[in-house]
């Protein structure tokens, strides 16, 4: 993530979204495109701005920015990308609750608007699949010290410090189960599902520190090893050992090509035998990465550079409601 | 001389990569404290929840657009 949350670091401005408002976050690639009423509803703020129209038939120009408006959808005031700048926003959000007070008191009170029950539309809504695991993932870059350990390495794009990216990887019911032997082993390789395997490929091994992550293409998977083994066994548990190593890449020779990833993994991953469920899924990876695979997004750094990822188990909190990225094309996403 | 470097390579830059270390790289690379005080804000992540929850209050929206969720790679 760049530093476009540093304004929404300012204790101020912490202090009047607590208490003022409602606050809520929007990916504007599925609001934008959405034909359902949140759709409509959205596109209703949006048209009393500078932004109005141009909706085109896919959602048309994007709509990033910062929105206040009230239950009804009056809109307040907005401004556009002023997340890394504290002073402005503080100042937009002190507009906002001066042009809420203002408004006559029975359009304000408790229960004025009545918001309706509304079906939504499948093909741009993104619930978690039923029974999947949500993996929350981390992702920053990293330097070699002098004895080359491992260090973080904070730099800055433009003029935002880069702080650690996030997203969120799901495993399908199906997979997970197929993760736990009828009768384990100590010792014993489980073999991680095929779709399972290439999602974490494609959709998530790929370095996305300052921009949306591309997707490396099958053939793009140049090596991998993923080894799950089943490390100990007990009545009431499993804990496995995850190992690999990965070499992606654009074009075949790694060493000449624009953009790749090459690095190992490890985890650690338990399970729970008696409810079923997964305890723990800690999964590192650290890679050297270089170029970038979105055509549309920048390089973060020069040359090639160590990134680490970190993968956990969400824990069922709002934030774990937020889809992948990968997953707005959702069938390539699930069955990769 | 050059086999000592190169020793010193595989030892610090070779697989730092292992179970034992885990919990050093996951501390290193999930976001710091600094990098977390806007999740403080009780951000919800439905706009129509939200829209809900603000008429019930009978508060104001802010709604932080942005192509790619905040909350994930946005």
């Amino acid at each position: 993530m760049l530093g476009r949350a540093l304004g929404f670091s300012d204790p101020e401005v912490v202090k009047l979204l607590k208490e003022q408002f409602i606050p809520v976050v929007g990916d504007d690639w599925y609001q934008r495109r959405r034909k359902d009423e949140v759709g409509k509803f959205f596109r209703s703020v949006v048209d009393q701005t500078w932004k109005a129209g141009k909706w085109g038939a896919n959602g048309g120009d994007n709509r990033q920015g910062i929105y206040c408006f009230t239950p009804s959808g009056r809109m307040l005031t907005e401004m556009k990308n002023i997340g890394n700048q504290p002073g402005e926003l503080r100042r937009l959000l002190q507009g906002g609750v001066a042009a809420w007070n203002r408004l006559p008191a029975e359009e304000r009170r408790p229960g004025a608007v009545t918001v309706p029950e509304v079906a939504f539309d499948p093909g741009y809504h993104r619930p978690v699949p039923p029974g999947a695991l949500v993996l929350r993932q981390y992702q920053r870059g990293l330097k070699r010290a002098a004895d080359g350990t491992l260090e973080a390495h904070d730099f800055s794009f433009g003029k935002a410090p880069v702080w650690a990216q996030r997203d969120r990887a799901w495993i399908l019911a199906d997979e997970w189960k197929a993760l736990v032997p009828a009768k384990p082993t100590a010792g014993a390789p489980v073999d991680l599902p095929a779709p399972l395997k290439r999602r974490l490929l494609r959709y998530h091994f790929v370095e996305a520190l300052v921009g949306e992550p591309g997707v490396w293409s099958p053939e793009q998977i140049r090596s991998e090893r993923l080894t799950l083994t089943v490390e100990s066994v007990t009545e009431s548990s499993l804990r496995y050992r995850l190992e690999g190593s990965v070499v992606l890449a654009t074009e075949a020779d790694p060493a000449t090509a624009r953009c790749g990833l090459q690095g190992n993994l490890a985890g650690i991953v338990t399970y729970d035998r008696a409810k079923g469920t997964f305890t723990r899924f800690d999964v590192v990876l650290v890679a050297d990465c270089w170029g970038a695979l979105n055509s549309h997004n920048p390089v973060s750094r020069e040359g090639r550079n160590p990134v680490g990822w970190a993968f956990e188990l969400g824990t069922g909190a709002d934030v774990d409601a937020v889809p992948p990225q990968g997953a707005r094309m959702l069938q390539p996403y699930l069955q990769p | 001389m050059n086999v000592i470097l190169i020793a010193a390579l595989l030892v610090f830059s070779g697989d730092e990569v292992k179970t034992e270390n885990l919990d050093r790289l996951k501390t290193l690379i999930k976001p710091r404290a600094e990098e977390t005080k806007w999740e403080e804000i009780p951000w919800r992540v439905d706009l129509w929840q939200a829209r809900r929850d603000a008429a019930k209050a009978g508060k104001p929206l802010v709604l932080w657009e942005m192509d790619g969720n905040p909350m994930g790679c946005g």
